[in-house]
């Protein structure tokens, strides 16, 4: 009872607050004063709207993929081949029906097509929810439920249903803990995987345009071009052969084996560098170009100082924005090289419970999905704000 | 110090430059009339300069006769060689069998036989045929795609760039396929489509291609219009009058013929690639269907298992010329389409033409 | 040579050219010019005449594809015409000559605080620390007449107007205690009031720093405002040089003569105001005698075929024209600078009550 109590009080300080933003932002109250500098800062209004549309699209990313799965599944097909072994054949019609309907409510296919995006919806609300979940019996070639423990929730993404996405021998599997155990199968190598694009892409963007048309450049140049051009999964074989076949290092993801995480992330790092070293030159080129380095110059600054303090930091300005959604993107991984590399992370929960047609997996799977999109943006204005000094927030 | 300032330009000594009369020389002929009005400049012809250009650069040449030689062979190279796709059970024409019926590359097979592991649909097939006649499906999508992407951007790009109240729609449907993973998508409207049209694979992934391929292309048009359209001469001819007509076939369009010139080549290895994309994840043509593509290829080269002396691995790693060989036509292809793309836009851009 | 004065930029013979597309072009050739210690040297021409380029070979800020191809620049005894590295120009640039250029919207970085960009050279140049820098940082600001300097400190370029941005920018050129200021320009971009102001403060500080300043510009009513001295610039090449006296009133070369007559400033109501016809030849034509040749009513026969030499007029006036050659016909200068010194009176005049209407 105190969970719904906290939680109540929580989500209506946050619409009061919401409320009381806009209305000094209005100069509805608090017309001047310090309470106006505070809440009516043009920043807090302007990440609320952010916020606000943002969520319009999350939602329609929800709503649209909601029906997308619904077109392409047929239910009563699917609990007969997922609910009964072949015993169904020989059971009495009834109890067939009576098992799907209870598979129906389980997925969340009860009722008029509206009324299953209300229910859903509702559960993946910020709503204080409290839900017993049952687990599956398997009597004499038939499930039978049993309801089993009860949790208090906040969001509700469900509950997976398919053994092939998750073990569901020691008790029922939520989707969102089973998405938050798979990012942590994923960050690792992503996060050492942008690390790498980082620390290899800034310097050779910067030694191209420091150099232009010099060797350094010509040669980052044709490689950018060939990454650019050759088909990642073909790309990703390329550099796989040579780390496997050349350096005889692990074909295979293994946490424990250190080894074999280089093959992931120097796949992902080594072409992931080639676009940011093709932003970074063409920033710094032109940067290299403008009034103002020839002032420096000018001004009797040092070739050093002047590409440190003036030309990288100008460049870099319009690069801070994807640096959120680089370390943020690392918890999702990537879905073709958690593939080639058998790394068990999000990509491979998503293809096994789209193949499985596990709903709440997949609808989990976009939701987050989804809100890491939409955060590292959100973040990356927040960044770039504070990286450039010109922009402010009075639209 | 004055006069050594002078000192060098008075050592001129007309007497044994030139032979002359003086007072002829000195007789004041003003200004010439017919040299000073004009601009100092050829005759400029977009089109010709801009082939000048771009046949100036040696490797523009070389991604030609490339590009040449895959087309030669995928309309050819399945006809060259004996060796059509065969079925398992005719595999022992190939003479001497390996394990499995992986053969390296030969006389007879020259790019090699898929093995037993690769999938029912593939054992015994000569990659030579394989490889060419992926690389024609793949190149015909690549060019359907492409033409119907650069159709559809440019449309919806140039509506998108005048009609501002577009604006929040096509910025919703940018996010949506920003937020939502695209393999989903694709992944969601293969099982949708296949309910559906199951017998029209191409059909299906030319749709699942351009579904959203359009996208970025129409964006981009759209910023060009807006920023073409808010350029100084645009509103320095909109002030004399010029019409709507004019401006667009005098302003607009010279520029944006570079822009889609090098949009529509760069889109075809885009689209090729997304092919290969689709494919890794088995979202394209069903080679029991008698369809294959590169991208098949080269994901059958890296599906199922083959015995090794240490345990389980790709079929790639034990027979690496089933990776080669696609690789072999797929990264020239893609690169010298992608290369030739990016020596058009620079060749169309009228900012290199002096 | 009476009161022989102190030289602290001598060019002999300079050849400068680019490279572009493949072609090599002629930028500026042949040119030999004395600065001399405190003087205001103005550099007039018409855009593309070179006068940019010629400065920037003082401190070595040649674009990327241009290059020195014989003759000297001496500063100080010193030939940086052979500099090749950067580095062996760090005690030229900032340190003996500074630079002001033409459009102080886009001189001053704007991801830094003004007082950044200010601090930065007094750290760098006078090793002074972070707070002395500040300090002295707000005084040159003061200096330059920023309102509330203090309070502006920690202000952001684009906070600014035009006219502040090239006070601030002033005020850089100011910390790098030069001894000379090359002026790019410096008011071009900048409204005709603010002009004033502009220049005014440039040559008080002047006055205060002893600094000699090279003023590029092709506006004559600013050259007569702070010019001690005027070298003409057309085609690449100093046609005429001397001091303001000599130029405004005893001007030699046609092309000055042309330059003087098209002063909108002396015209008067009833006659139509003149102008040069034709264009200054672009880089990349080959230059056949005289450069000014085909726009020149006054052009002899051999100003198409031979380069004039530079022939001196008087101690301190030169000019680069076949009239002053023994053999040349007398040719009377147009009317309208015959009178220049009344009409500039007029013209002054006319100009204080515009600007007394102005005020009031």
């Amino acid at each position: 009872m105190s969970f719904y109590l906290v939680t109540y009080t929580i989500l209506f300080l946050v619409v009061a607050l919401i409320v009381f933003i806009e209305l000094v932002a209005h100069q509805v109250i608090f017309k001047t004063g310090r309470m106006q500098r505070i809440f009516g800062h043009p920043l807090l209004r302007y990440s609320l709207r952010r916020i606000g549309s943002a969520l319009i699209s999350v939602l329609l990313a929800i709503i649209v993929t909601f029906f997308l799965i619904r077109a392409t599944v047929d239910i009563d097909q699917l609990c007969l081949t997922t609910q009964f072994s072949t015993a169904f054949q020989k059971l009495p019609p009834a109890v067939v029906e009576a098992r799907c309907d209870i598979f129906r409510e389980q997925m969340g296919f009860n009722g008029g097509p509206f009324e299953q995006l209300m229910n859903f919806l509702y559960d993946i609300m910020p709503i204080p929810k409290t839900l017993c979940q049952s687990t599956n019996l398997l009597v004499d070639g038939v499930y039978y439920n049993s309801v089993q423990d009860c949790r208090f929730f906040l969001f509700d993404l469900g509950q997976i249903y398919s053994e092939t996405v998750a073990d569901l021998t020691h008790g029922p599997v939520y989707v969102i803990d089973y998405i938050g155990e798979k990012m942590m199968v994923s960050f690792p190598v992503g996060i050492l995987a942008a690390v790498v694009q980082i620390v290899l892409g800034y310097p050779l963007g910067m030694l191209m345009a420091k150099r232009k048309d010099g060797v350094v450049d010509k040669i980052g140049k044709a490689y950018i071009i060939s990454i650019d051009a050759i088909p990642g999964v073909a790309y990703y074989y390329i550099w796989m052969s040579i780390f496997v076949a050349l350096f005889a290092l692990p074909a295979r993801y293994d946490v424990n084996n250190f080894l074999s995480w280089l093959p992931p992330v120097l796949t992902i790092g080594l072409t992931g560098m080639a676009g940011i070293a093709l932003w970074v030159r063409r920033y710094m080129i032109d940067e290299f170009n403008s009034d103002y380095v020839k002032f420096a110059r000018a001004k009797g600054l040092t070739e050093g100082r002047i590409t440190r303090i003036h030309v990288f930091r100008n460049a870099i300005v319009p690069l801070v924005r994807t640096i959120p959604s680089a370390i943020l993107g690392a918890l999702l991984g990537s879905f073709y090289i958690e593939r080639i590399y058998q790394i068990n992370g999000i990509g491979d929960m998503l293809i096994n419970a789209n193949n499985a047609h596990d709903f709440f997996a997949v609808q989990g799977i976009v939701i987050v999905t989804a809100l890491i999109s939409i955060v590292s943006y959100l973040l990356g204005d927040i960044v770039t704000a504070i990286a450039d000094p010109r922009i402010s927030f009075t639209e | 110090m004055k006069n050594s300032l002078n000192k060098n330009s008075t050592a001129v000594n007309i007497d044994e430059v030139i032979p002359h009369n003086i007072d002829d020389l000195f007789t004041i002929v003003g200004t010439q009339d017919d040299e000073i009005e004009k601009l100092h400049s050829a005759p400029y012809s977009y089109w010709r300069i801009t082939f000048k250009n771009l046949f100036k650069n040696p490797l523009v040449i070389v991604c030609l006769f490339l590009l040449f030689l895959i087309v030669f062979f995928t309309i050819f190279g399945p006809m060259i060689h004996s060796f059509k796709v065969l079925p398992y059970d005719q595999a022992d024409r190939f003479g001497e069998q390996s394990q499995g019926y992986y053969v390296w590359p030969n006389a007879v097979n020259w790019f090699g036989v898929c093995g037993h592991n690769m999938g029912a649909a593939w054992e015994g097939l000569d990659m030579w045929s394989v490889v060419w006649e992926g690389a024609r499906l793949s190149l015909l999508l690549g060019v359907v795609v492409a033409l119907i992407d650069t159709f559809l951007g440019i449309l919806i790009g140039s509506l998108w760039g005048y009609f501002k109240w577009l604006d929040p729609i096509m910025l919703e449907i940018r996010n949506f396929v920003n937020n939502v993973p695209s393999i989903l998508l694709n992944i969601l409207f293969m099982q949708l489509l296949v309910i559906y049209m199951d017998d029209f694979a191409f059909l299906i992934v030319t749709f699942l291609l351009t579904m959203f391929g359009w996208l970025g292309l129409a964006s981009f048009v759209r910023n060009q219009i807006i920023i073409i359209r808010n350029r100084e001469y645009n509103i320095a001819s909109q002030t004399l009058g010029s019409s709507s007509k004019a401006m667009i076939t005098h302003n607009l369009l010279p520029y944006l013929v570079s822009v889609i010139v090098t949009i529509a080549s760069t889109s075809i290895p885009a689209a090729i690639s997304s092919e290969v994309g689709l494919s890794f994840f088995g979202l394209s043509f069903k080679i029991s269907n008698g369809d294959i593509t590169l991208g098949q290829v080269l994901t059958q080269a890296t599906q199922g298992a083959v015995a090794t002396s240490s345990g389980a691995s790709a079929p790639w790693m034990e027979y690496w010329y089933l990776l080669l060989a696609p690789l072999a036509v797929l990264v020239p292809l893609t690169v010298a389409f992608f290369y030739l793309g990016l020596a058009l836009s620079d060749a169309t851009d009228p900012k290199n033409h002096r | 040579m009476e009161n022989e004065k102190e030289t602290v930029i001598s060019v002999r013979n300079l050849n400068v050219k680019f490279l572009s597309h493949g072609k090599k072009v002629h930028v500026i050739r042949d040119v030999s010019l004395d600065v001399y210690k405190g003087e205001t040297l103005a550099i007039v021409g018409e855009s593309g005449s070179g006068k940019s380029v010629f400065t920037k070979t003082f401190t070595g800020m040649l674009d990327a594809n241009g290059y020195i191809d014989g003759g000297s620049v001496i500063i100080d005894g010193v030939d940086v015409s052979k500099f090749k590295k950067s580095k062996e120009w760090y005690g030229i640039r900032g340190k003996k000559i500074a630079t002001i250029f033409q459009d102080p919207m886009t001189s001053l970085n704007p991801l830094l605080s003004i007082g950044y960009q200010i601090s930065e050279v007094l750290r760098i140049h006078h090793g002074l620390s972070k707070k002395e820098a500040k300090e002295e940082a707000i005084k040159l600001l003061e200096r330059v007449k920023i309102p509330n300097a203090r309070k502006r400190y920690d202000d952001y370029p684009f906070q600014y107007s035009g006219g502040m941005r090239q006070r601030v920018v002033i005020a850089i050129a100011l910390a790098c205690r030069p001894e000379i200021l090359i002026c790019d320009e410096p008011t071009t971009a900048l409204d005709v009031t603010v002009q004033t102001q502009i220049l005014d403060l440039i040559k008080e500080l002047q006055q205060e720093y002893n600094w000699t300043i090279i003023f590029i510009t092709h506006d004559l009513g600013v050259v007569a405002k702070v010019a001690d001295r005027i070298a003409v610039m057309y085609g690449g090449q100093i046609v005429e040089v001397g001091t303001a006296e000599d130029v405004f009133y005893r001007p030699a070369h046609p092309y000055t003569w042309a330059l003087l007559s098209s002063l909108p400033q002396l015209g008067s109501k009833e006659e139509p105001l003149l102008y040069i016809k034709g264009n200054p030849p672009t880089f990349g034509d080959e230059i056949i005698g005289d450069a000014f040749a085909p726009r020149n009513e006054y052009a002899m026969r051999i100003d198409y075929i031979l380069d004039p030499p530079m022939t001196k007029i008087s101690d301190t006036h030169s000019a680069k024209t076949w009239l002053l050659d023994k053999n040349a016909p007398k040719v009377k200068k147009p009317s309208i600078i015959r009178n220049l010194r009344e009409r500039m009176e007029i013209a002054a005049k006319e100009l204080q009550k515009e600007l007394g209407d102005y005020y009031e």
